[in-house]
């Protein structure tokens, strides 16, 4: 940690006096290579520069989303060659190519490609979802969860299961998830107020007391459930994105579309939320309209997520600290690329999650953990050699 | 029937005589209407047969024939006075405009062949500024759209235009005040009988400052007397319980976050970061504030010229947790001067920095007072505020004891009953600058045992 090249040696005088103004800055230094995380992974491209680190990430990205998309898409039950999908996409939308036999087609256009688009979907909201949690609450270790999300929309669905409310036909368990988890962000903010004012702290304790409390209506409910809701309950809980239909994709949709629109806005703001609240607020970060604008767009995101896919935990621990760790803190593009990271992270998974074990499926939620939490450890241990701090 | 032409038709009759084929085409069903190529002016009586046919099978003559004047005459007056409303403001706009681009640019051609580049960069300067006055005393209440009178001089024009500048000048920032820099003595900030409470307990009671651009001064006082908190009533972090805080002429209250960051900068006790930025986005952050201002063009050399004056710039690319405490105190100072703020409010700037960097911090406020902004810093140092500041405040139990040039302010008794510990000031025998140093004798503490004493030189001779 300490390559101080390029410090030519300056003559600070005698005693004499009154010092000279300081020495100008080093123009002919070479600009030390960042010793943050690129170069603890060792990843290619360290010498880049941050810029172009951002930019080459960004691109492989995409590339690798595109890619895994169209696997996604062809690989499963019923296998549908690459070529041949391609070809039906085309022809779809009227650019040559030709359909194919109609089981192949309607298994691609009414059980692949929903399910492919509510992955990415579902991923990069909570990806997005997750970097706007770690930026608002400072914290890596934060995620959409602490605010009680999850908990709440897992009780409005547990409650609508045990229930069996039927308010809203198909719907009803994805609307009273919804609903529970926004219902339960705006509780936790609301109890966490004080004086017009939303302590960090505060808000983290309030979600910790708030997701007990929702674990334990769960519990309530479990213990008043009979065999097949309980099994109802319980898969709804483990997540998974099975039951993709068009409808579905169209109902998260609106949500997920604004939250991603609206969120790489507040980048610098969450820069600057960095340096601690009131160095913000001296910069002219109005900091508590941020957090209640943030929190609204993380309890969206998360919410319209987590009503269509069941609680999947980890993606948005995970995605925005990686990409920390490669390419850098700047939210300009660790907000994009959190969204783009998770689309792909949860692609893979859906579709590990549908090979794994066939035909039976694994539930999504605990793909994720599974394959996420040993990963992440790794990484941990490796970058806390590296580096020897967090902050 | 004379065809009534609408200010619509003139358009869409020229088109449809251009590309009737395409026209003809595109809308099969109206091809009756279009002339085929090459004929003259439309046939409008084609297209009336319909109607007219109707009419006459259904209403007498007469009936008919007076309709059709009167609507004939209503249509046609309506139509004219339209148009010619509509015609008359249309060329009015593009006459002028017109008009105004080509004597502009002739204006422009002609004062440029006659005038040297810097005069016409004045000229332009105060053309803009002169137009700005003017509009502003036309329209009273989109004043505030406009950068008040006296406004900073518009940055010199660069060498080449960016596409960035260009688009940041069409949106400048809308509802931020530009701050105007204050001429030397005018007062920045003042405070009358700030009051202050914190949990449950009253910190500040009734305090009043005037802090005045050019100066130093120095809030100094025991830990507990009410020190930071007044700087963040200053800084309007905190709001005060009874009295006012007035910045640039306003009650902190009416100034926005963002237009209270343009003019003045905190400096922070403690100085932490929850992500790994390096050094040089630290810095880069204080020019947040600036950004879509025509300042953002200066930001650069305002990082580069901060970061050189705290001799940070050494570590420039080093992340923020790999350094000691003094070197994150001095980052912190970089960002607070790379804000480039009329008024800079420093919390402890020498606490955790070793001799060499407090003279270099009080030597930079110094700079920064000579060229026109105040600043204010706390500093447990007295001997350290005697020599750097213009004026030196001392708090004592939540209000101002005493206010003034340090050497009259510093006083043995006034310190030591503020201090609760006996003090002595001192002349430096060279330069006559005021020392201030804690009474060590022994026997000024009389709570304590007397050691036994010493031989002297006389009793041992």
């Amino acid at each position: 940690m300490t390559a101080k090249g390029g410090r030519r040696p300056v003559d600070r005088g005698a005693c004499g006096g009154l010092f000279p103004s300081p020495p100008l800055p080093e123009t002919g230094a070479p600009p030390q290579p960042p010793t943050s995380g690129s170069q603890a992974l060792g990843v290619p491209g360290g010498a880049l520069g941050p810029r172009g680190r951002a930019a080459l990430l960004t691109g492989a990205l995409v590339a690798a989303l595109v890619v895994l998309a169209l696997l996604a898409a062809s690989i499963g039950a019923y296998e549908i060659p690459p070529r041949a999908l391609l070809g039906s996409l085309l022809h779809r939308t009227g650019l040559g190519g030709a359909e194919l036999d109609r089981v192949g087609e309607s298994v691609l256009w009414n059980v692949r490609l929903p399910r492919v688009v509510l992955a990415l979907l579902v991923g990069a909201s909570l990806g997005c979802a997750g970097a706007l949690t770690q930026g608002v609450f400072g914290n890596p270790l934060a995620e959409p969860g602490v605010v009680g999300i999850s908990s709440g929309a897992a009780v409005g669905a547990v409650g609508s299961i045990a229930l069996g409310l039927d308010v809203f036909g198909n719907w009803t368990v994805t609307v009273c998830a919804f609903l529970g988890g926004l219902l339960t962000a705006f509780v936790v903010y609301a109890l966490s107020r004080s004086g017009g004012r939303t302590e960090v702290v505060t808000l983290i304790l309030t979600g910790i007391a708030v997701n007990a409390f929702a674990g334990a209506l769960i519990g309530l409910a479990v213990f008043r459930a009979d065999n097949a809701r309980i099994t109802e309950i319980t898969f709804w809980q483990l997540g998974s994105l099975a039951q993709a239909t068009w409808p579905k994709v169209l109902a998260v949709l609106p949500c997920a579309v604004a939250g991603l629109a609206v969120a790489p806005l507040y980048a610098r703001a969450l820069d600057l939320l960095a340096l601690g609240e009131r160095p913000a607020r001296h910069l002219g970060v109005d900091v508590e309209r941020l957090r209640r604008a943030l929190i609204l767009v993380v309890a969206l995101l998360t919410a319209a997520a987590v009503a269509v896919a069941g609680v999947i935990t980890f993606v948005g621990l995970l995605v925005p600290h990686l990409l920390r760790m490669a390419a850098g803190p700047g939210h300009r593009f660790l907000v994009p690329a959190s969204a783009l990271t998770g689309a792909l992270v949860l692609l893979a998974a859906d579709l590990a999650a549908r090979t794994a074990a066939q035909p039976a499926e694994l539930p999504l939620g605990v793909l994720t953990a599974l394959v996420g939490s040993p990963f992440f450890f790794w990484l941990l241990r490796r970058t806390r050699r590296g580096r020897g701090g967090w902050a | 029937m004379t065809t009534i032409r609408t200010p619509r038709q003139p358009f869409a009759n020229r088109t449809r005589r251009l590309f009737p084929a395409r026209t003809r085409r595109l809308f099969p069903t109206r091809a009756y209407r279009l002339a085929p190529a090459g004929d003259g002016p439309l046939a409008p009586a084609r297209a009336r047969q319909p109607f007219t046919t109707r009419t006459r099978q259904l209403l007498p003559t007469r009936a008919r024939r007076m309709l059709a004047t009167r609507a004939r005459r209503m249509l046609a007056t309506r139509a004219r006075r339209m148009l010619a409303t509509r015609a008359r403001r249309m060329l009015a706009t593009r006459a002028r405009r017109m008009l105004a681009t080509r004597a502009r640019r002739m204006l422009a051609t002609r004062a440029r062949r006659l005038v040297s580049a810097r005069a016409r960069r004045t000229f332009a300067n105060r053309t803009q500024q002169l137009f700005a006055a003017c509009a502003r005393r036309l329209f009273p209440t989109h004043a505030r759209r406009l950068a008040p009178a006296g406004d900073e001089r518009l940055a010199p024009t660069p060498a080449r235009r960016t596409f960035a500048t260009r688009t940041r000048r069409l949106f400048p920032t809308r509802t931020r005040r530009l701050p105007v820099p204050a001429p030397l003595g005018a007062v920045v900030v003042q405070a009358e009988g700030v009051a202050v409470r914190l949990g449950g307990r009253t910190v500040l009671a009734g305090a009043g400052l005037v802090v005045r651009a050019g100066e130093v001064l120095a809030l100094v006082g025991p830990n507990g007397a009410g020190k930071s908190t007044l700087l963040a009533a200053l800084a309007a972090d905190l709001p005060a319980a009874s009295g006012t805080v007035r910045l640039d002429g306003r009650p902190v209250g009416a100034w926005t976050p963002g237009e209270l960051a343009l003019r003045r900068a905190v400096l922070p006790q403690a100085a932490a970061l929850a992500f790994p930025f390096t050094v040089r986005d630290v810095v880069r952050m204080g020019r947040a504030p600036w950004a879509g201002t025509a300042a953002e063009d200066e930001d650069e050399a305002a990082v580069a010229d901060a970061m050189a004056r705290t001799e940070v710039a050494e570590f420039a690319e080093r992340p923020f947790s790999a350094l000691s405490g003094g070197e994150r105190a001095r980052v912190a100072l970089a960002r607070v001067l790379a804000q480039r703020t009329g008024l800079l409010l420093l919390d402890e700037p020498t606490a955790a920095l070793d001799l060499r960097h407090q003279e270099l911090v009080l030597r930079v406020c110094r700079e920064r007072a000579a060229a026109g902004d105040a600043v204010v810093a706390v500093l447990h140092d007295l001997s350290l505020a005697a020599a750097y500041a213009d004026r030196a405040a001392v708090l004592h139990e939540g209000r101002i004891a005493a206010e003034g040039p340090p050497s009259g302010v510093f006083d043995a008794a006034l310190l030591s009953r503020v201090y609760r510990q006996p003090v002595e000031v001192i002349p430096h025998p060279r330069t006559g600058e005021r020392i201030v140093l804690p009474l060590r004798d022994r026997a000024a503490t009389p709570d304590e045992p007397r050691p036994p004493e010493e031989p002297t030189e006389a009793s041992r001779a």
